[in-house]
């Protein structure tokens, strides 16, 4: 199957590696004819030894599976994948750069590639990082590949590290007035050395805190945690995070936004003035933010909103044309050059294209 | 170039204090913290701002004379050694911590910066910055960037990578880009992650945004004896295995407690062959409930003894006598060679197996501290380089015991990079295909290959020898290894 790939970056124009399908809008290419890989032809756990913290599967296994093997072994991946009960894969995970609320704890998915595989856009198998938790040898390929969207090789196995499950976990819920309210009491917390796994505002100032450990500790950070915000808190351990709730229909769009982390309130209050945009999350410590656009049309003004704070955004589900880049877009040179390095034919989706195609439409 | 057209050339582009080329001059730049190499560059240029850095890579670039840059000459892996057709620029002058966001936890800071400067800034609020080579009260930031630096406490904490937010960076054509956003997260590829790590081959970080954390409240330090090295490595899967994390797991095996004793009058448990060193840390709630759990684990792994730091001034010592080991051994050995692969962690047991065979066999004293919660070796290979031969046996000793980790499938660095020591090994891990589509990314940011030319890559010029041995700060005292 890799030797086809292979051949396939040789032989053919344009190639445009698929997974689950979960974030359709990272592979949109409208009017470009391209041949589509499908990963999930290459699925399987190819090694995992729990007592090394590490998982070595092919591209194109679906999260689901690896999360079922580490469940036997009581771990997990730290970085809180996102779309898993919808088949995703673990190469489009890789690709889409896209980690879920409880990445607080131990990190983002960056923080766990430790080893990738892809074939470059000469048809070359190219390996980057290593098999152990700790490596500095060579340039750091699994991390260029995090957020890569298909654009700089076709992965075809990762190695992620994993971690043990927290024991125990608490959720906790606090309404509260504004968001300059809600981002206060997140920075409260934030300055503590308390073990926090989430910390998330939604769309109605609502505070969600969830923090992990061991049983007989929950209680003492839950008090912990109660004297620090004043104010009511209710615990809310069955419900799922806001950011868990991604789904989009008919003409509506799903934004992720990366913002500076100083620019959270003014983020939140510049979204919430929008009309045709909703505020589904905001991970202040992160400097991430979900958003759900109406359609296309309700983009203009976001571009405004995240042009003055210095924030990038991409469109990750509903109907687009193309890879849909908000905001700023300066990395794209920098990723452009490095795409012709690694594929100076050009049979991967340009980054570039795209970006100017929403200068000229934004 | 000649030196004396290098030193003219620049002196049209910067003012004359700039430049150093006196012969004290270059041969303090001869060597980093791998003192085995020594070349002297064509001139030193010390820049006072960012903008003359700027304006130098671009003489650089357009001259086609090779740079190095350089922090404080820490590198063990000759990260830093001079080009000889070259100019090195230090950016030691570049030292002002530029924004302090106390609220959002973060700090932009030049790349001159001292790694421990930053934390002592921002104590006060209860922060630090957690990265901490051994080298920290004098290494750079930007050289703790440049090569991804860990240390002891990376187990939990992670690698220089997992703390860098944001960066800008001057590409070794002279753009600057800006790379990452200052949250940890970005859209599209992760380019700041590969700029952390890429030993001054892409360029030169200019403006450095890295995270501070809420420092632990309380930590809870112990020092377990084993009979076996394998009883210690045990007890470091026991533990992993539990569930904990703890912030740091080191092991120290007999002849490098001798060494620490020796130098700091460090205490360990009597008539042992391994030390294993765990300390916890976090809020007060969680320390304490996680000890439980950790004394149970060390009380069923058949410690002979375990000693609990009571105090912080027991926990400090505990830290100076691992941190010593380094330069201690380099009291009891006028030279030696450290090495800095990876294995897997259920191998680490057989790989000191094999490396205590291989030292019997090659007559060489070997001491083994090692981060071992993540599978990090640094066997300490000692030898007299003024008797004959003695480095070059020393030499291949540390060659079999770097394919070795390859041959486990680990690393032959973790932590240290690959500099110009390890170049000859990368084929080892990585295919031809895969260091030429590294190469190809590197001319992408360099297409003269002027930064740090000749580091990383396996074809590179051949190395000017020396000897193994203590860094001249080592031996005042100033500095020490991890």
């Amino acid at each position: 199957m890799i030797d086809d790939w292979c051949q396939a970056v040789l032989q053919q124009d344009k190639v445009l590696p698929t997974g689950g399908g979960t974030k359709p809008a990272l592979r949109a290419a409208e009017g470009v004819s391209t041949v589509q890989l499908d990963t999930r032809s290459l699925s399987g756990v190819l090694a995992y030894d729990p007592s090394e913290f590490l998982i070595t599967a092919a591209s194109g296994t679906p999260l689901s599976e690896l999360q079922a093997v580490l469940g036997e072994h009581q771990q997990y991946l730290p970085f809180d994948p996102l779309f898993v009960n919808e088949q995703s894969t673990l190469g489009g995970t890789v690709a889409s750069g896209l980690s879920g609320p409880r990445s607080l704890l131990y990190g983002t998915l960056r923080d766990f590639v430790m080893e990738v595989e892809f074939i470059d856009g000469l048809g070359k198998l190219v390996r980057g990082g290593g098999k152990v938790v700790k490596n500095a040898a060579g340039f750091d390929f699994p991390k260029l590949m995090v957020g890569s969207y298909g654009r700089l090789g076709i992965l075809t196995e990762v190695t992620l590290k994993v971690l043990p499950v927290p024991i125990a976990t608490r959720t906790l819920f606090q309404s509260c007035a504004s968001f300059s309210q809600a981002i206060a009491a997140a920075q409260t917390l934030l300055a503590q050395p308390l073990p926090i796994a989430a910390v998330e505002i939604g769309p109605d100032f609502g505070l969600r805190v969830e923090f992990a450990g061991l049983q007989a500790s929950m209680d003492k950070v839950q008090h912990r945690v109660q004297e620090l915000l004043s104010g009511e808190l209710e615990r809310r351990d069955a419900q799922p995070l806001w950011s868990e709730e991604l789904q989009v229909s008919g003409d509506e769009l799903l934004v992720r936004i990366a913002f500076p982390p100083g620019k959270s309130l003014e983020l939140a209050e510049g979204l919430a003035g929008l009309d045709g945009s909703r505020l589904v999350s905001l991970a202040p410590a992160g400097g991430v933010a979900w958003v759900k656009a109406d359609g296309l049309q309700s983009l203009g003004d976001m571009e405004l909103v995240l042009q003055g704070l210095g924030a990038s955004a991409v469109v990750v589900r509903g109907h687009v044309t193309e890879l849909t880049l908000l905001g700023k877009t300066g990395w794209v040179g920098l990723a452009s050059r490095i795409q012709l390095a690694i594929d100076p034919h050009g049979k991967f989706l340009p980054f570039e294209l795209s970006a100017q195609r929403n200068a000229v439409n934004g | 170039m000649s030196r004396d057209t290098i030193v003219d050339s620049l002196l049209s582009i910067l003012p004359a204090d700039r430049l150093q080329n006196s012969a004290s001059a270059l041969a303090a730049f001869q060597s980093d913290g791998l003192t085995a190499f020594a070349v002297q560059p064509r001139a030193i240029v010390v820049p006072r701002s960012a903008e003359e850095v700027v304006q130098t890579v671009q003489w650089c670039h357009r001259q086609g004379v090779p740079f190095v840059a350089r922090g404080s000459g820490t590198s063990l892996s000759g990260g830093s050694l001079p080009h000889a057709d070259g100019i090195v620029i230090a950016l030691n002058r570049l030292n002002r911590v530029l924004e302090v966001d106390l609220p959002n936890r973060r700090a932009v800071v030049e790349p001159g910066v001292i790694n421990s400067v930053l934390t002592s800034m921002v104590a006060h609020a209860g922060l630090y910055y957690a990265p901490d080579p051994s080298s920290q009260q004098v290494c750079t930031i930007g050289g703790n960037v440049a090569f991804n630096s860990g240390g002891a406490h990376c187990l939990k904490y992670g690698m220089t990578s997992n703390h860098v937010l944001a960066m800008k960076m001057l590409l070794a054509d002279g753009e600057l880009v800006d790379v990452g956003l200052g949250g940890g997260e970005c859209i599209g590829p992760d380019l700041l992650g590969l700029m952390v790590g890429s030993e001054g081959l892409l360029g030169i970080a200019l403006e450095i945004t890295v995270k501070l954390m809420p420092r632990p409240e309380k930590f809870h330090t112990v020092l377990a004896g084993y009979d076996t090295l394998q009883q210690a490595g045990a007890a470091v899967a026991t533990i992993i295995g539990s569930g904990l994390l703890p912030a740091a797991i080191e092991i120290m095996d007999r002849l490098s407690m001798q060494a620490a004793t020796a130098a700091v009058g460090a205490r360990y448990p009597e008539n042992v062959e391994a030390v294993l060193i765990v300390e916890l840390d976090g809020s007060t709630e969680s320390v304490d409930t996680e000890r439980c759990l950790l004394d149970e684990l060390l009380s069923k792994s058949g410690a002979s003894e375990v000693i609990v730091a009571a105090d912080a001034q027991e926990r400090a010592t505990i830290w100076k006598g691992r941190k010593s080991v380094f330069s201690a051994v380099g009291h009891l050995s006028p030279d030696f060679i450290v090495q800095d692969g990876v294995v897997p962690r259920s191998q680490l047991g057989f790989a000191l197996q094999r490396i205590e065979a291989m030292s019997r066999e090659a007559g060489i004293a070997v001491a083994n501290v090692f981060h071992a919660g993540d599978g990090n070796l640094h066997p300490l290979i000692m030898f007299d380089g003024r008797k004959p031969g003695e480095l070059q046996n020393a030499e291949r000793l540390a060659e079999k015991i770097v394919q070795l980790c390859i041959e486990l499938g680990g690393s032959i660095t973790g932590e240290h990079g690959v500099g110009m020591e390890k170049r000859q090994f990368l084929p080892g891990m990585f295919s031809e295909d895969s260091l030429d589509c590294m190469r190809r990314t590197r001319i992408a940011c360099d297409p003269k290959e002027i930064a740090n030319r000749g580091k990383m890559f396996p074809d590179a010029e051949a190395p000017a020898l020396g000897m193994y041995g203590l860094h001249p700060l080592e031996k005042q005292g100033v500095a020490s290894r991890m």
